[in-house]
């Protein structure tokens, strides 16, 4: 720590952070859930609207398992459209902002990864021709994560981010041409569209070992795309027809 | 088609007249009884908390790699939402005296009183779709909440204290922990009066949904954060326990302390003890004059509002009153009564005694209120 | 099955509505019906069981609404060209039918405000309400509050970024330049501008910002075009444009009312002032 930040409190500057002693049984333990976490015993919870300063936003709660603990909290809020500064443009600009709300533990250059990689996919479904001179904002706000750092799995993460970022859209009433969605294999995320006959956006983790045949994969997305998109329809249309 | 012309004032929807003339829109459900909020002129919002589950300590299982998490909460009040973490840090006091830090530089200009009272570094965020350097607002909010739990000797410094505990390996390779406080056995005493640990407490406030002035809700969270920390038990390695290094550098010698690897036992906990009798929760009120050219035209009589020139809003929400306030009052205060910090604002209406009165009364029976909530979510 | 006869359905985001033409087989004559991506819609290429077509597909969640539209008000390309052999033969009895497809919110229809600001952007023709900011010879400055009868930005104001003067809490989180950059930079409000000719019909030349618009008024205006990168182009040249609200000296009086087109009055202490003023009726 060079620099001292003047506009926030930071405490001692010699103060260690807590070291916890390692749990010695980690390995084998760590590893079980994240198998089995793929596509059976995984629940979404979803609830939109809850930031109301946001122009829409979606919370989105991931169970990995029957363990309670093992929780992914997603929020997201789009703010939006709206004005930007500088030249004229027909279209809306896009950007999307990632933050982990409690513990930091996804390194700062993963996180403009996966922030490309969404506003990569969200460029292209979103309708931004409809949106002239103005610009949408895309904050994404992890508030629990139960992967841990070093093992650097980040797949469960994307995936809540395209469902939540979709949610949020459509909450906002900005135009999307599909409800797009994401699917999970191993070390891989597919983002599809169009009823899973068209890949908007693709992930694959270096770490990636067992699959190099890349159909195989997207088949395995798939099925766990059109889960995930079969929730999300209903909800937005079960949602809607509660409201009215 | 007929030819008469209609003639309509132009009206505009609420929604509209609270945006383009907050403070008319104000003044007109002022008239009314009401505000903006539609809640009555001293009533305040509904308050949820939860602890999230976010902290290590609240969880059973243990998996507890990369959750240095000791205490957590959720707030909700109304729409507004408030992520409280309080992580922890521990720091080596110096205690030779070669060193005067900055809070016994503190203490000798006679604020002996608050070398007493531990601290906590807050940081507030406030969710508005922006990014960047922190905003004037959520600044001050920081500086402020570390300045009234500081001043409100809510944490004894005591209760910081790291009682470490050492690790020893017997030759069997079995490893047992022995804490000075459980055991008055043989453990070595001296490395405790030797050298002193104390905790470093954080806070990581996240705020979505901003509806209104933010810190009073800012801090009911961190108290009741505060109130679920645990702390957890610390210890070094027998092995490492007291190591001097001698060394020489430019002609003079000096030793060097070996710095300690100070580890957390994942297990054991103990909570963070507060000073009950200080622990005390904030609420905000705001003095608005009444307009009497903004009122709305009177049916009868039976509409007339019996309140003087000036009334007491409680609990200050939404775009139309924070804009057209100017008069605030800001009160911590315990459940009993005792007043933790007091900020008014004068402004431009009149802060008169029966106000200031009233809004430190109702003060109190929201802490009350807020504390009740506290134990029950406790348990 | 024709589409448009179809009962309302709810639909989401990427749902096939309909194709863009179908053919309508009555008992003695067909008709095509052309089918236009309203508000809410969006044309696609859609693959469908192995074949490529072109189809409208729902954007946002509401119920799926089909509106006639009269030949003259459609642009005439679909009409001159048509595409598919099927359809040349018939186009001596072919009776063309146009269909507006929007998917709109039921729960906003009717409200005066809804809070659907995203797909309410100011476009040309729009009356909005917006706040004079800056004047100067040339020109007055505003920025836009609202679109009239349409809806109010949520994520922006004073509740959820904390600008303007706000006591408690000190939150002035727009209002310091210097600090806050990234705020008070990027605007929170979409902003227009006034130029001298377009604040009244008559008498263009002669027209005196300062006579016209003080800062802090909230003035009715209609947006004449998109403008530049910043700003929207709005006029006031009507009889039911201009100031709606405006405070006495400079905002430190009290509420002031029009007495005519040009001037306002202070009821609690007489004074006028020179505004250009919407007719309040």
């Amino acid at each position: 720590m060079n620099i001292t930040d003047r506009r926030r409190i930071l405490g001692p500057s010699n103060a260690k952070p807590l070291i916890f002693e390692k749990p010695e049984s980690s390995e084998q333990e760590v590893q079980q859930p994240q198998e089995k976490s793929n596509v059976e015993n995984e629940s979404m919870y979803i609830k939109n609207g809850l930031v109301s300063n946001a122009n829409g936003s979606s919370y989105l709660e991931l169970k990995n398992g029957e363990l309670s603990e093992q929780c992914t909290i997603l929020l997201t809020s789009v703010y939006g459209p709206r004005p930007s500064r500088g030249a004229f443009s027909s279209k809306a600009s896009l950007s999307v902002q990632f933050k982990e709300v409690t513990i930091e533990k996804i390194p700062s250059g993963e996180l403009k990864e996966i922030c490309n990689f969404l506003s990569n996919i969200f460029s292209a479904v979103i309708n931004l021709e409809r949106y002239p001179k103005s610009g949408i904002d895309i904050f994404l706000s992890l508030v629990q994560n139960p992967t841990t750092s070093d093992e650097g799995n980040l797949q469960p993460i994307i995936a809540a981010c395209v469902n939540g970022i979709t949610l949020a859209l459509a909450d906002a009433g900005i135009e999307i041409f599909d409800t797009v969605s994401a699917g999970t294999y191993k070390r891989n995320v597919v983002a599809f569209s169009k009823n899973g006959t068209e890949v908007v956006g693709l992930w694959k983790d270096k770490e990636d070992d067992t699959e190099n045949n890349i159909l195989n994969v997207i088949e395995s997305c798939k099925e766990s795309y059109l889960k995930n998109r079969k929730v999300i329809i209903e909800y937005l249309i079960r949602s809607r027809d509660a409201d009215i | 088609m007929t030819d008469s012309i209609e003639l309509r004032p132009i009206s505009f929807h609420p929604d509209v007249l609270a945006r383009i003339a907050p403070d008319l829109s104000m003044q007109r459900h002022l008239s009314l009884g009401l505000r903006p909020s539609l809640r009555s002129f001293e009533e305040f919002r509904n308050v949820e908390i939860s602890d999230g589950g976010l902290s290590f300590a609240s969880k059973s299982d243990i998996d507890r790699k990369g959750n240095n998490i000791l205490g957590s909460n959720v707030l909700k009040c109304g729409k507004t939402m408030v992520v409280t973490s309080i992580t922890g840090g521990i720091v080596e006091e110096n205690i030779s005296g070669s060193y005067v830090d900055d809070e016994s530089a503190e203490s000798s200009n006679g604020a002996d009183r608050l070398s007493r009272f531990g601290q906590i570094y807050p940081v507030v965020e406030v969710e508005r779709g922006r990014v960047g350097a922190p905003t004037d607002e959520e600044m001050t909010l920081s500086q402020r909440l570390h300045d009234c739990v500081l001043h409100s000797g809510l944490i004894p410094k005591k209760a910081l204290d790291v009682a470490v505990g050492i690790r020893s390996t017997d030759s069997e390779g079995s490893s047992s922990i022995l804490y000075p406080d459980e055991e008055e056995s043989a453990l070595s005493s001296g490395l405790k009066s030797r050298r002193k640990w104390t905790y470093v407490l954080y806070a990581k406030i996240q705020v979505f949904s901003r509806d209104g002035p933010l810190f009073e809700i800012c801090w009911n969270s961190l108290i009741y954060a505060l109130k679920t920390t645990q702390l957890p038990r610390a210890f070094v390695d027998e092995r490492t326990a007291d190591l001097k290094i001698p060394v020489s550098m430019r002609g003079r010698s000096a030793t060097i302390r070996e710095t300690f690897d100070i580890i957390c036992d994942a297990s054991k906990f103990q909570p963070l003890r507060l000073n009950e009798e200080n622990v005390a929760f904030a609420s905000n009120f705001a003095i608005i004059d009444i307009d009497p050219e903004a009122e709305l035209p009177k049916d009868g009589d039976e509409m007339q509002v019996d309140q003087g020139s000036s009334v007491l809003l409680a609990d200050i929400q939404g775009e139309a009153e924070e804009a057209s306030v100017f008069s605030t009052i800001s009160v911590i205060s315990s459940e009993s009564g005792r007043l933790k910090h007091f900020k008014v604002v004068g402004g431009s209406s009149n802060a008169s005694i029966e106000n200031l009165k009233k809004s430190l009364n109702l003060a109190r029976l929201r802490a009350s209120d807020l504390s009740a909530k506290a134990s029950n979510g406790a348990r | 099955m024709v589409y448009y006869a179809q009962s309302a359905r709810s639909a989401y985001p990427g749902q096939l509505i309909c194709p863009s033409y179908e053919l309508e087989k009555g008992p003695d004559s067909q008709k095509v019906i052309r089918y236009i991506a309203g508000a809410g819609v969006a044309e696609q290429d859609y693959e469908l069981n192995g074949q490529n077509i072109l189809a409208l597909t729902a954007t946002v969640v509401g119920e799926i609404k089909f509106d006639e539209k009269t030949k003259e008000a459609v642009p005439s390309a679909g009409v001159a060209e048509p595409k598919e052999g099927e359809i040349e033969e018939t186009v001596s009895t072919e009776d063309e039918k146009h269909y507006i497809v929007s998917v709109t919110d039921k729960r906003q229809d009717g409200q005066a405000v809804n809070a659907d600001f995203a797909n309410n952007l100011p476009r040309e023709g729009d009356i909005v309400l917006a706040r004079v900011t800056r004047i100067s010879q040339q020109r007055a400055n505003v920025e836009i509050l609202a679109v009239e009868n349409k809806t109010t930005p949520v994520d922006s104001g004073v509740g959820s970024n904390g600008t303007g003067v706000v006591a408690a809490g000190g939150g002035s989180g727009g209002a310091t330049f210097s600090v806050s950059q990234a705020s008070s930079d990027l605007g929170e409000t979409f902003r227009g501008l006034i130029s001298s000719r377009d604040v009244r019909a008559t008498d263009r030349d002669k027209v005196k910002i300062i006579e016209s618009f003080r800062p802090g008024d909230i003035v009715r205006a209609q947006v004449i075009s998109l403008g530049d990168g910043s700003n929207y182009h709005l006029s006031t040249a009507r009889n039911d444009l201009g100031v709606v609200f405006a405070k006495a000296c400079n905002g430190a009086g009290g509420m002031m009312y029009a007495i005519d087109w040009q001037t306002m009055i202070a009821p609690s202490t007489g004074f006028t002032e020179a505004r250009k003023c919407a007719k309040p009726f």
